[in-house]
């Protein structure tokens, strides 16, 4: 093997142990005959590799568990839905783009469909209030058409 | 990282939240370390990690048991963490630890009297150079001990791309090293 070869094996296999015997032989003798790529593998193992190695380990904070802990609050794990079901559960669980245009449709919808209603039945207040009003004419007492308006001027001339 | 048993997985994942803190007690420091040394940052590293535990609290229900857990969260933390660090890209060059990591990167922790924390500023200065990419396998490979094969898996990349990227990460460290201080 030449050094080229022998130097991709000491970034790769032979730094991580992954060599069988025969090949890690093979590198450890070339190694001793050849000054260069020892000092290649002393330079690999001091910066690319003992530094990682001895880095600190380190645990998370304890305040980190009480905030997932909040985030996650009441709410339940998502239950696994498929298919038709998981359609069905954007109308209970609905987001908020989604309630909102919902909505809106409906409000749409029932102004459109209930407009002829509303406008009938104002025409029909109208006419049954001026029905009311032409039969409450007719319905003085004994029978007469008096129409009493409550003035002294009507008073007099009656 | 400590074994989880499936009934724990469970009922964790009917919303019993005693079990739910089994998994964190058992996995966060996991999920700490990878996420502090893939973003090269403590304060992005409690972020990721939060999001970590929501992303795995709202789909335990979806986890089929087809890979181990383990693989499921270790591809999650690594994710997380590297969609983390493209979106700050943070530039350690501008911190005011930056030269004195440089300065530490000629001395051995044991020349240097002030091991760990000089070693801490080694690594971050290292860490820095590499693409988020790099940096996952290396941590992967040399700060948890994952073989090749859990990486690859881990990363859903194949052996000779772990392979590559550990080699050109090193190749990287070296000329920056040789750069810097020889």
């Amino acid at each position: 093997m030449n050094c080229e070869k022998i130097k991709e094996l000491i970034l790769t296999d032979f730094s991580d142990n992954r060599l069988d015997e025969k090949l890690k032989s093979q590198v450890n003798a070339h190694l001793s005959s050849c000054a260069g790529c020892r000092e290649f593998a002393q330079s690999v193992n001091k910066i690319a590799i003992e530094p990682f190695k001895s880095a600190q380990k380190e645990n998370p904070p304890d305040y980190l568990w009480y905030r997932i802990k909040e985030r996650i609050g009441g709410e339940k794990p998502q239950p696994a839905l498929s298919g038709v079901f998981e359609g069905l559960q954007m109308f209970f669980h609905p987001k908020p783009a989604f309630a909102l245009a919902t909505i809106a449709v409906v409000i749409i919808i029932a102004s459109v469909m209930f407009r002829p209603y509303l406008r009938n039945k104002q025409a029909n207040l109208y006419l049954n209030e001026q029905i009311d009003f032409v039969s409450s004419l007719g319905q003085n007492g004994n029978g007469s058409s008096e129409i009493n308006f409550g003035t002294s001027v009507e008073e007099f001339l009656l | 990282m400590q074994d989880i048993s499936d009934k724990i997985i469970n009922l964790a994942a009917a919303g019993d939240m005693d079990s739910f803190h089994q998994i964190y007690k058992a996995t966060s420091g996991f999920v700490y370390n990878v996420a502090h040394r893939v973003t090269n940052s403590r304060e992005d590293a409690e972020d990721v990690t939060q999001e970590v535990f929501l992303k795995i609290h709202k789909n335990l229900n979806n986890f089929q048991f087809r890979s181990s857990f383990k693989t499921w969260l270790y591809r999650i933390t690594v994710n997380t963490a590297i969609n983390a660090t493209k979106k700050t890209s943070k530039d350690l060059s501008r911190r005011a630890d930056f030269d004195k990591a440089i300065q530490s990167l000629g001395a051995t922790p044991q020349e240097s009297g002030v091991d760990k924390e000089a070693n801490e500023l080694k690594v971050k200065a290292l860490l820095d150079k590499l693409n988020p990419d790099q940096r996952a396998c290396v941590v992967l490979r040399e700060m948890q001990n994952l073989s090749y094969e859990e990486i690859a898996r881990t990363l859903k990349i194949n052996l000779n791309t772990v392979r590559s990227r550990l080699k050109r990460a090193r190749e990287t460290l070296l000329a920056f090293a040789n750069k810097e201080v020889i």
